[in-house]
């Protein structure tokens, strides 16, 4: 026997596809025990609990822990990988070749699908930022997402009031619009009864007592369990009455509840005198009628018979004798365990809960008391980390075997939901621990009687009949009213309790006043007029539901974003100031012009001292340096004469007497790989008219062993000094000459074209190169120069491929450079790598910095290299995707997986990805194959951080060792936390806004 | 997708073919079969049942899967027989079956407020002729010759002629007005003696254009129209003074996604050849004959005064 845990990052799953998960791989031939979880606290205190020897992790890994002999472990891991990946696939991943990926948010679902209806179910923390992207898209959502703070809810309910949304939920479990389920609903009849429900299983017991009374219902709007607390002060509610009586379908109104809050109740009651239509109370509380008094008083009002409510007697003789102990109500339905305490309080005295009356009610954390007591398994507390008890019995079933145990456990009350988004046959599980309980108690000599209370209809999927049926067999007694249930509990306890008479005083009748409804009015954008269809971010068991009653539903392919970053992410989202900042931030990155106007030696332009040494990436000291910068250094040490051998140049700059080391990005330059400027060293200057910005970049030397890749060979200096002596002044005349009779180059307008003749501006540069080369030949065959020496130039650039790069990275810079420092903006304006680590630079937050270590591209080799060869990412052009071309156009330039590795529908993806991430679209720069959409453009760092998408890089490898040059390309990403430290930036920044 | 996936595919059903649907089974004929609809023959000329893919246009008369056309093949042909009844459509790859109740799209009865038109295409002689037909039918005058002249004139599957007649009944069903009303049921007493003169579908759309039904945009936009442009929450350019009391209109929703009623005509325009162009057409002309009445104060024409039962009479 041996225990297999692992733990995979990366990898989410709701809880309830994990559950069953969990379930296939215990069941697998030789698993003795399995689990598979996301790694959140609850879960792993679970694993533990088993036995299990976890490492550490971050909540959004996926715990994989089996016990087993060998082959039990093989099997076991099989069976989780079929399981994982038919969850996959069941979930709708991008199918097509090369079609756009699954949206990864709700907003992103709602706009791929026209969706009018959206249904939030993710974890609690997260619910709020996809439920605004609803209300922000104008659609109604419901939110069946718990351990959501109530402050958050009365914000999001606030801005729903003004997009004349609803919200339902937080905590809605059940709803039903237009005849269609979400969450946990049962199948009733369609009818004219509106029912706005504070409470699902309430609202449940109200509509399946309606149909079993041959009264149907329009729609059921949730509005969550809090929403007729003082906090929130019926917000909801008020929104989802004026629509149904706006509602032509609707006649009369019914307020589901919990025990609400009096002066929300009062003020409610007011409202809804106003409505000109009937509304009726259906709230429970103490000395209120229960839900099944309530709804005799509304069938009588409505005119319709009040029925016998149906019930299954137990099979097998009881004795006659009543029990004596204690009540035990073990509940999935919050509502249904108030009405259990509210109705059996008066008689029994004290019940203690987990959810009690009165909070000196309260059970400790044990949930153990020897006197009456009535657990809600669907609370809150209870389904952090789990599915509701509706979908996974495993808790409530546990507690039903330590009761059989308990001698001072009189009766068992339960209850039993059926209808869509419960358990799909839950009744056969049940009966068997009604029996085995009951032969438990048995075996002692007691007699444990028990009492079902089960809200369903005869339409349900489950079945109502079979279900209770089921029950009644094993011994149980089955009603439908819970009220009734508990009331037949008491009296198998020995008090003699009867139901009182029908509440008929309690309905406040408004006044019907023809005028009230605007017939023209169509409240909530038309939800409960349409047909809808639904976008949806959480569990896919409530999409499957829906599919089964013929809804389109759009599912986002929804992941908790970066561990962490919750509580940051929603400060950064709700900043006031962001949307337009970033707006404003796209604007100016397509506004910046890019005119190649000058060449120039650097230290002429850029102001750059003997010594001073311009790098790629992020600042770094020479130690840290990784083995191409340190090449490079060296390389322009020797070429700046500071140093005759590389050894003695290496001493010189680890002792860094009179070196001084910089960033190209703090003069507004940029330079690729290495990207060493040594002031000697020309540099193309380009001009962003617009913004009055200039920046510069060097010259590219080729491919193969150059200094920029940390060669620093003879070859690598001579040519770098032919450079400098012959290839730079002639580019200087050349470009002098053409700007004074034609104007300066356009390089953006080269961009727009390259990206539709195949390239992608940073690994790919063939018909820029070319087109750059067109526009100077002119002007350099005419310099002043020898024809040898111009035709050696000529040559050069010609033959280089990546000629354009150069000039293409400056434009970038340009463009991003315009962008930077907006207040409240979380536009990415700077993304470079020294080889060691990666840094970002935001354009809300200023000149910071923020590093983490550079990952290593994995892509394709050059002749015998092999990955072991290569060193991590190095260089500035990653300002491309930066602006918005690079690996962020790859969809532009399919045959570019030739070179970087990946495959074209890859290539493909990899653009409609990153739309994800980016605040817009570029307005030049556009993609052909994608009916020239503009290219993803402006990184928000906030969507990286929801989305855990990293933007996607191209790039050059460089080897490891320095002095070795171009080992190959590939494609790369980001490290995180450069992400999440800007978030928390961004998050400090949106606190003192 | 796997064909064996397919075996059972849920549906809405409307209730105006619920009753067939969920009846005695019983064979009935595929009057065409489209990659993103069926049309099945149940019976009696005017009645067909639409078997609609996801993205299949909205016919009010049918059975509506959650499956877009991409992922389902029908595997019959005009001609070939399937069964209809005890809640599905047996399909030779797979049974379509009722899951639910759908709510297909009805005009909203109102007030006739601003005329805003400028908004629907030249209606022309079509249009010429559905305003004839509803000036006449709102004066009290006999609507048998109009709707003679329109219903089977054009060509396709619901021909032109039918669609004008559709706009027609739509939107004299949309206006809250006593004329309106007996104007409607005059139209439809008129149509319902010439149903043979056309093709079955289109029978089928006329009866329930009488009776208020049609595709979700159809639906919407004549409410739009009839009510005023202007009273559309969900457009743009919402005039506070119609917004309705109790909730801003147009805070925080885009105005672009469509739903204005420039939207909405284009989508309009959209459906079928001609059919969608056709249909404004006929609003067009039952819209200026609207307006000529109530611009124009006169005595109510009072022909033979007609019992108010008779206007359900012919709903079938």
């Amino acid at each position: 026997m041996a225990d297999h845990v692992e733990l995979r990052t990366g990898a989410y799953f709701d809880s309830v596809t994990l559950m069953q998960v969990s379930r296939t791989v215990a069941a697998a031939p030789g698993v003795e025990a399995a689990q598979v979880a996301m790694a959140t606290e609850l879960n792993l205190e679970v694993i533990r609990g088993m036995g299990f020897d976890v490492p550490g992790s971050a909540p959004n890994d996926l715990v994989v822990a089996i016990r087993g002999d060998e082959a039990g472990i093989a099997a076991g891991q099989a069976a989780l990988e079929s399981a994982l990946t038919q969850s996959r696939s069941a979930a709708g991943a991008s199918a097509g070749f090369g079609e756009a990926p699954t949206a990864r948010t709700l907003g992103g679902a709602i706009r791929l699908s026209g969706a009018d209806l959206a249904l939030v179910s993710v974890p609690g923390e997260h619910a709020v930022t996809e439920a605004l992207d609803a209300v922000r898209a104008g659609v109604s959502v419901m939110v069946f997402s718990d351990n959501v703070p109530v402050e958050d809810e009365v914000r999001l309910k606030d801005a729903a009031a003004a997009a004349d949304v609803l919200v339902m939920g937080p905590d809605c479990g059940t709803a039903v619009v237009g005849g269609v389920a979400l969450g946990f609903a049962n199948v009733v009849r369609p009818g004219s009864v509106g029912l706005v429900a504070a409470s699902g299983t309430g609202a449940q017991q109200v509509m399946c007592l309606l149909d079993a009374a041959g009264v149907g219902i329009s729609h059921c709007l949730g509005v969550g369990g809090r929403d007729l607390s003082s906090a929130v002060a019926a917000r909801s509610t008020k929104q989802a009455l004026a629509a149904l009586a706006a509602d032509p379908e609707t006649t009369s109104l019914v307020v589901v509840s919990k025990p609400p809050a009096p002066e929300v109740l009062a003020d409610l009651e007011a409202y809804a005198a106003g409505l000109g239509k009937p509304v009726h109370w259906a709230t429970l509380g103490a000395g209120r009628p229960d839900l099944t008094a309530a709804v005799e008083s509304v069938l009588t009002a409505v005119g319709a018979d009040v029925p016998v409510w149906p019930t299954w007697e137990a099979a097998g003789a009881r004795s006659a004798t009543t029990s004596s102990g204690s009540l035990r109500g073990l509940f999935c339905g919050g509502t249904l365990a108030d009405e259990a305490m509210l109705v059996a309080g008066p008689v029994l005295g004290d019940i203690r809960s987990n959810i009690p009356l009165r909070p000196e009610l309260a059970l400790g954390v044990d949930l153990r008391d020897p006197g009456h007591v009535v657990i809600d398994f669907g609370d809150d507390t209870m389904t952090r980390g789990r599915a509701h008890p509706m979908i996974d019995p495993s808790l409530r079933l546990d507690r039903i075997a330590v009761e059989a145990a308990d001698p001072t456990c009189g009766v068992l009350l339960l209850d039993l939901v059926l209808g869509h988004g419960a358990h799909a046959d839950p009744a056969p599980e049940l009966a068997a621990a009604v029996r085995a309980a009951r032969e438990t108690a048995a075996a002692s000599g007691r007699e444990l009687p028990v009492v079902v209370s089960v809200t369903g209809t005869t339409s349900d999927p489950q079945g109502l009949d079979r279900s209770a049926q089921a029950l009644a067999d094993a011994g149980a007694d089955v009603l439908l009213s819970n009220a009734a249930a508990t009331r037949r509990a008491l009296q198998l306890l020995g008090h003699d309790v009867t139901a009182p008479e029908s509440a008929t005083g309690d309905t406040a009748y408004a006044p019907v006043a023809g005028t009230a409804t605007d017939v023209g009015a169509e409240p909530l954008h038309g939800l409960l007029a349409a047909d809808v269809t639904v976008a949806a971010a959480g569990v896919s068991l409530f999409s499957d539901a829906l599919r089964a009653q013929a809804v389109s539903v759009t599912e986002a392919s929804w992941q908790p974003p970066m561990a962490g970053t919750a509580a940051e992410l929603g400060r950064v989202l709700a900043d006031p100031r962001r949307d337009a900042a970033n707006a404003e931030a796209l604007r100016r990155m397509t506004a910046a012009g890019a005119d190649l106007v000058d060449v120039r030696p650097a230290h002429e332009v850029l102001g750059l001292e003997r010594g001073t040494f311009l790098h790629a990436g992020p600042p770094i000291e020479f130690a840290r340096a990784s083995g191409p910068l340190k090449g490079a250094l060296i390389g322009a040490m020797l070429f700046e004469g500071l140093a005759d051998t590389a050894e003695e140049a290496e001493a010189k700059l680890e002792k860094g007497d009179g070196i001084t080391l910089e960033p190209c990005h703090h003069r507004d330059a940029v330079g690729p790989m290495a990207g060493v400027i040594s002031p000697s060293m020309w540099v193309y200057e380009l001009r962003d008219e617009v913004h009055d910005n200039t920046s510069w970049c060097s010259l590219n030397e080729g491919l193969g062993k150059v200094l920029r890749y940390g060669a620093y060979g003879p070859e690598v200096i001579d040519r770098l000094r032919w450079m400098n002596s012959v290839l730079g002044p002639i580019l200087q005349q050349a470009v002098r000459t053409r700007v004074e009779q034609q104007g300066p180059i356009d390089v953006k307008a080269i961009i727009a074209q390259m990206l539709q003749m195949g390239d992608e501006g940073h690994n790919r540069n063939r018909a820029g190169s070319l087109m750059l080369l067109r526009e100077l030949l002119p002007t350099m065959i005419t310099a002043d120069a020898s024809s040898t020496d111009i035709a050696e130039a000529v040559r050069f650039s010609g033959a280089n491929e990546h000629f354009f790069l150069n000039l293409g990275m400056p434009a970038c810079k340009l463009s991003t450079l315009a962008a930077h420092g907006i207040p409240g903006s979380s536009v990415v304006t700077t993304m470079a790598r020294n080889g060691t680590d990666f840094g970002i630079r935001v354009s809300g937050t200023g000149d910071a910095w923020f590093t983490g270590p550079a990952n290593t591209p994995e892509g394709l080799f050059l002749g015998s290299y092999g990955p072991d060869d290569a060193n991590p990412d190095i260089g500035d052009s990653a300002i491309t995707e930066t602006a918005g071309i690079g690996g962020f156009a790859m969809a532009a330039a399919p045959a570019i997986v030739k070179f970087v590795g990946g495959d074209v529908p890859f290539a493909l993806r990899a653009t409609q990805t990153m739309y994800e991430i980016t605040v817009g679209e570029h307005t030049a720069y556009q993609v052909p194959i994608l009916e020239f959409r503009g290219t993803p453009t402006g990184i928000d760092v906030a969507a990286v951080a929801r989305t855990g998408i990293l933007p996607q890089i191209n790039t050059g490898m460089a080897g490891r060792v320095a002095g070795t040059g171009q080992v190959g390309a590939g494609l790369v990403t980001p490290p995180e936390q450069c992400f999440t430290q800007a978030l928390t930036a961004l998050a400090a920044a949106a606190g003192e806004g | 997708m796997d064909d064996l996936d397919l075996t059972l595919l849920p549906a809405a059903v409307s209730p105006l073919v619920a009753g067939e649907v969920a009846g005695t089974p019983r064979r009935c004929r595929v009057l065409s079969a489209f990659p993103t609809c069926l049309y099945l023959d149940l019976g009696a000329h005017e009645r067909v049942l639409a078997v609609l893919a996801s993205d299949a246009v909205a016919l009010p008369i049918g059975v509506r899967l959650a499956l877009p056309s991409s992922e389902i093949r029908w595997g019959v042909e005009p001609g070939a027989h399937v069964v209809v009844g005890e809640g599905r459509v047996r399909l030779p790859r797979a049974d379509v079956v009722a899951a639910r109740l759908l709510r297909p799209a009805r005009v909203r009865p109102a007030p006739r407020g601003s005329a805003g038109d400028g908004w629907l295409p030249e209606p022309g002689v079509l249009g010429d002729l559905a305003h004839d037909l509803a000036a006449a039918a709102l004066a009290g005058r006999s609507a048998d010759p109009g709707v003679r002249g329109l219903v089977g004139v054009g060509r396709g599957l619901t021909p032109s002629g039918d669609d004008a007649l559709c706009g027609v009944l739509l939107t004299l069903a949309a206006v809250d007005a006593p004329p309106a009303r007996r104007a409607l049921s005059a139209v439809r007493t008129a149509v319902r003696s010439v149903l043979p003169w056309t093709t079955s579908l289109s029978a089928a759309l006329l009866v329930a254009a009488g009776a208020g039904y049609a595709v979700p945009d159809v639906a919407r936009l004549v409410t739009r129209l009839v009510s005023g442009p202007g009273s559309t929450n969900r457009s743009a350019g919402a005039t506070p003074g119609l917004s309705r009391a109790g909730a801003p209109s147009n805070l925080l929703v885009d105005p672009a996604e469509g739903s204005d009623v420039g939207g909405l005509v284009d989508r309009v325009l959209a459906i079928g050849h001609t059919s969608g162009r056709d249909l404004l057409s006929g609003v067009s002309g039952a819209l200026r004959a609207v307006d000529a009445l109530d611009s124009v104060p006169r005595p109510e024409p009072r022909p033979a005064p007609r019992p108010e039962s008779q206007e359900g009479l012919h709903r079938g």
